[in-house]
């Protein structure tokens, strides 16, 4: 699997990513336009700040960057990062 | 092959120049590619790779493949890495983060799931594991000695705050060692508090039937003492 950094990604290219995803911003939040709220990590369940989102596979996931967050999502899908 | 095409191999190449140098027109282009292959389970937008590797490393220590071969309960799983993590910003002086990181923890797992991160961040699962494979009789004993022990850690253990009266931790790791009789009992106590041998004394001379060690852990910040049944 292929790992890209986000800081290699433009602002802008970030938001149209988040946007075909679903998503958007409010703010400097990750925002979730189908629950119509801004996104929490389904970990921690912390709001999720653009500048510091990760984009997992398995429809999509995203998550707050932190080592509880990155080792539960490693947990539940069998370690595939 | 199209521009987007020969952004996407360079990705793969890790060279991510290619992407922030993405001429406009191809941007929507790229972000279809891109999506496709999380889709795919081909790509994973990160921010540092060293936040993953951070996590894969602490999966491939002994330290935790051994807790593995007895745990298999996700969530104690996932704390034990978090006090290996921990651990590693102690000794990186990362201080704030390591502060943060166990707000988190506690905020998802509170006390049980932070006392075993910090029990793992204190260096004394290989103190703990050695004693009870010395004391264990079978393999089922060991397993059971093992998984009783983080699935029950508030029986097990005691972490001393420096706002904690003497008397009462005393009473409470009293009380809780009468009750459960485990074969290792830990007392861990922030060193400016000075209240870890005042608290084992007291403890000392209420059961019988047990000895103790001083545990000298690489951390100078805590005084921890294990409680070993005869």
């Amino acid at each position: 699997m292929d790992l890209l950094s986000l800081k290699a990604l433009p602002k802008a290219v970030q938001i149209k990513l988040l946007q075909e995803l679903g998503y958007d911003i409010e703010g400097v939040y990750v925002f979730d336009k189908e629950k119509k709220a801004i996104h929490t990590d389904r970990y921690t369940k912390e709001k999720v700040r653009l500048d510091n989102m990760l984009i997992f596979p398995g429809s999509a996931i995203i998550l707050d960057n932190n080592p509880l967050s990155i080792a539960s999502y490693m947990e539940e899908y069998g370690g595939s990062i | 092959m199209s521009e987007a095409d020969k952004i996407m191999e360079n990705i793969a190449k890790g060279a991510t120049k290619a992407v922030i140098e993405t001429a406009e027109d191809q941007i929507p282009t790229l972000i279809q590619r891109l999506v496709q292959k999380l889709m795919d389970k081909d790509i994973a937008f990160i921010q540092d790779p060293k936040d993953i590797e951070s996590v894969k490393e602490k999966k491939k220590l002994p330290e935790y493949k051994t807790f593995c071969k007895y745990i298999s309960d996700p969530d104690l799983k996932i704390q034990f890495q978090m006090g290996l993590q921990l651990r590693e910003l102690y000794k990186n002086g990362e201080y704030k983060k390591q502060d943060k990181l166990m707000d988190k923890i506690y905020h998802k797992y509170k006390a049980p799931g932070l006392h075993v991160a910090k029990f793992v961040c204190d260096g004394i699962f290989t103190k703990f594991y050695g004693n009870i494979l010395e004391k264990s009789k079978t393999e089922e004993q060991l397993n059971f000695e093992i998984n009783n022990f983080f699935k029950n850690i508030e029986a097990h253990t005691a972490f001393v705050q420096s706002k904690d009266s003497v008397i009462t931790k005393t009473k409470e790791i009293t009380t809780k060692i009468l009750a459960h009789s485990p074969p290792i009992f830990i007392i861990s106590c922030i060193i400016m508090a000075k209240k870890a041998t005042q608290i084992k004394d007291k403890v000392m001379k209420s059961i019988s039937d047990y000895t103790y060690e001083k545990y000298e852990s690489e951390f100078k910040d805590r005084e921890i003492f294990l409680i070993l049944h005869k």
